[in-house]
């Protein structure tokens, strides 16, 4: 009791604390404006974007009253670098755990701990906030913007993520007191009884991430619609801004309806209210809610990324991208059918079968705009010449893992293989294919491909491909011995599988010790990859070329390194005060 | 700057990694042979459960799968596909 007690007051403090933090940056907003490449009325005169940089304060002050949606956009993007980075460290550990089948190195309640930890920092602290990084940086200059619409909503639905992420994490930071072991689902009655207020501080910590994520959406959807530049219409909205607006709208949906039922939790864990106790709204209740907000989330993950991959496929394929339209009308597909397949995620929890087989059939529908999209991808590539950039590889890289996890997927979504195969590894293996085979592939894609831009270097090409090549064979070589097993009843979400009685041992040993082996691989490929970026961004040879991709060649130019070439111009020319014209065509 | 390659070959070379991937979880699985495991190519030719059985299951099934996109794809590709290389 005492406990409960000293938890709420715990509480209490946390969230006024939290009132101060906001309150103290809402009244720094008149110092920001100052900063603003917006201010005032020129906002709506459509200055050039590459205001000069004296505008700006210098050092650290600089980023932390930021509103250009460059700075903006290099912040989430370091942010979530850190998230993977921290989350990655975690699975490492997890990983080390397993590859012996007792509790060796670390506790199971430990374990459990960094499983929750791991499955909330990759989805919400690096997945959603790396793709806000590209959305920021590169949607206004695709779509010839000058800024975001509100910039200054931008900078604070990024500076809610620190925060965020210190609640989150705040289970491991506070000395003596205990993570949340919920595993990122949270299901109840489980996450309504777990005693520790770290997991009431990791409920606030996502509460604010989904705040900060659905203020970006409204942001994003506000300046797609209404800074677009004259030249760009419905039409020729280039294909990663669509699925920066449709999964937009899908966090607009999905994210309000997370934060309620995470309220709803807390009250439930900390004032005695019944949403999802027995004698109330039942623990089921808390599986749609959370599923309702879960799968569109998945999508909410991937359709950027398949906004990149097809981006970038055609401008190293040297033609333009097949079935444009088709990409489009999928996308749209994908973003209303993701709300109605919520439920295969429950199959097993005795829902009425007439409901689970109309659940599996748009389940099974929902793969076909996903296939429609490889099918495009592939037919870009066939006719196409390709160079094997660092990118361009990463991308190839995503189609081969995606058609896994989506295969791996469709058989899930088969009612009686669920059964089967629902809460074994089979299903890590087939997210993962996904989320890090596909999802983070393309995240890279993007880092490397638009390297030049942000950084005005050029990254180290051999070390670009050993990144690959290590990610790529950790990826399959982790995850493919967790489809395997999977299927041989290995259940997840255990920390040793000595006393697991539905399998043989030997077995089970040697397949976790080939996922362990495969995620060190990937450790090793990240590390490079860390090295790659911070040694080229503070060293690199600088970018002298415009056109650094050479896609003038195939009249496969863009927006956003016309912007980059004219940047330059204007960096030459700062020192006389003038304004140079814009010196590139569209071919 | 850097060399260009066939898009098919590339292509070729993706679905022979993807369809491998498919015959070694049959050789793994058929090598374990856990219980129940009972293999029907395509809900009609019963195989046996050993490892060249589940590598004939796998290989077909992904093969003829993904292989049955990539006709699509050529059939596609020659006809409709009018981006021309400049
Ligand atoms: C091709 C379309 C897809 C189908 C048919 C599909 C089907 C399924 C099914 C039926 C499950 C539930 C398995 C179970 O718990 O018993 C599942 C789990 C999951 N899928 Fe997919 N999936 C697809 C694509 C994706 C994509 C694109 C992502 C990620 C961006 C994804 C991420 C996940 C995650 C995270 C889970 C596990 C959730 C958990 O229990 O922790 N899936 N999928
Ligand atoms: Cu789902």
């Amino acid at each position: 009791m005492g406990d409960m007690a000293s938890g709420q007051i715990a509480i209490t403090v946390l969230m006024g604390l939290l009132l101060v933090v906001v309150a103290a940056l809402l009244t720094r907003i008149e110092n920001w404006r100052s900063y603003a490449p917006t201010a005032g009325a020129s906002s709506l005169t459509g200055e050039e974007t590459s205001y000069g940089h004296s505008e700006k304060p210098g050092g650290i002050t600089r980023w932390l009253t930021t509103v250009d949606h460059k700075d903006i956009g290099i912040l989430y993007g370091a942010f979530a670098l850190v998230a993977f980075a921290v989350g990655g460290i975690m699975v490492v550990l997890m990983r080390t755990e397993l590859m012996w089948a007792g509790e060796d190195i670390m506790s199971a309640s430990l374990y459990n701990s960094l499983l929750t930890s791991h499955g909330i920092t990759m989805l919400f602290l690096f997945g959603t906030p790396i793709i806000a990084a590209f959305g920021n940086y590169f949607v206004p200059l695709l779509i010839g913007a000058d800024d975001m619409a509100f910039p200054r909503i931008n900078a604070i639905a990024f500076w809610l993520l620190p925060p965020g992420a210190l609640l989150i994490w705040g289970g491991f930071l506070i000395p003596g007191m205990e993570a949340a072991q919920t595993s990122w689902t949270m299901y109840t009655p489980l996450s309504a009884e777990q005693p520790m207020i770290g997991a009431d501080l990791m409920i606030l910590g996502l509460h604010l991430t989904g705040v900060s994520a659905t203020m970006g959406a409204i942001n994003f959807i506000a300046t797609i619609f209404t800074e677009r530049d004259e030249e760009v219409t419905w039409a020729n909205l280039d294909i990663f801004s669509w699925t920066m607006l449709t999964q937009s709208g899908l966090i607009l949906f999905a994210f309000p309806l997370l934060g309620s039922a995470l309220v709803m939790l807390l009250l439930d864990r900390n004032v005695g209210t019944t949403f999802f106790a027995t004698e109330g709204g039942g623990a089921i209740l808390w599986q749609h809610l959370f599923w309702f907000f879960g799968h569109p989330e998945v999508y909410i993950l991937v359709l950027p990324p398949m906004g990149l991959i097809s981006y970038i496929i055609p401008r190293f394929s040297g033609r333009k991208l097949f079935g444009f339209k088709f990409v489009v009308y999928s996308t749209l597909a994908i973003g209303v059918l993701s709300f109605g397949v919520w439920a295969h995620h429950m199959f097993s929890t005795g829902i009425d079968p007439r409901l689970q087989v109309s659940f599996m059939a748009v389940s099974l529908a929902i793969a076909i705009p996903s296939a429609v999209k490889t099918f495009n991808w592939i037919t870009t590539m066939w006719n196409g010449k390709i160079r094997l950039t660092t990118p361009m590889l990463f991308s190839i890289g995503f189609v081969a893992n995606f058609i896994i996890g989506g295969v791996t997927g469709v058989f899930l979504a088969t009612i009686p293989v669920d059964y089967l195969l629902h809460d074994t590894y089979y299903v890590v293996g087939h997210f993962h294919y996904v989320i890090m085979g596909a999802i983070a592939f393309a995240v890279f894609a993007g880092i490397y491909y638009w390297f030049p831009i942000y950084t005005g270097k050029m990254y180290q090409k051999a070390l670009g491909k050993w990144h690959f090549w290590l990610t790529m064979i950790g990826t399959n070589l982790t995850f493919f011995g967790m489809l395997i097993l999977g299927y041989l009843g290995m259940p997840r979400r255990y920390a040793t599988y000595n006393l697991v009685s539905v399998g043989p041992i030997d077995l089970f040993t040697i397949l976790h010790q080939s996922a362990t082996i495969g995620a060190f691989i990937l450790l090793i490929g990240q590390l490079v990859f860390v090295w790659n970026v911070v040694s080229s961004w503070l060293y690199g040879r600088r970018v002298a070329d415009g056109d650094p991709w050479d896609l003038k060649d195939d009249a496969l130019y863009s927006r956003e390194f016309r912007w980059h070439e004219r940047r330059m111009n204007d960096d030459l020319v700062l020192a006389d005060g003038g304004a140079s014209d814009d010196g590139s065509e569209e071919s | 700057m850097s060399r260009r390659l066939s898009g098919r070959r590339v292509i070729y070379i993706v679905y022979a990694a993807i369809v491998s991937i498919a015959a070694l979880m049959g050789f793994i699985l058929g090598t374990i042979n856990p219980e129940g495991m009972d293999p029907t190519l395509f809900f009609v030719v019963d195989l046996p459960a050993t490892p060249v059985g589940m590598v004939i299951f796998g290989v077909s099934t992904i093969g003829l799968g993904l292989g049955a996109l990539l006709l699509l794809v050529a059939y596609v590709a020659d006809r409709y596909d009018d981006a021309e290389l400049s």
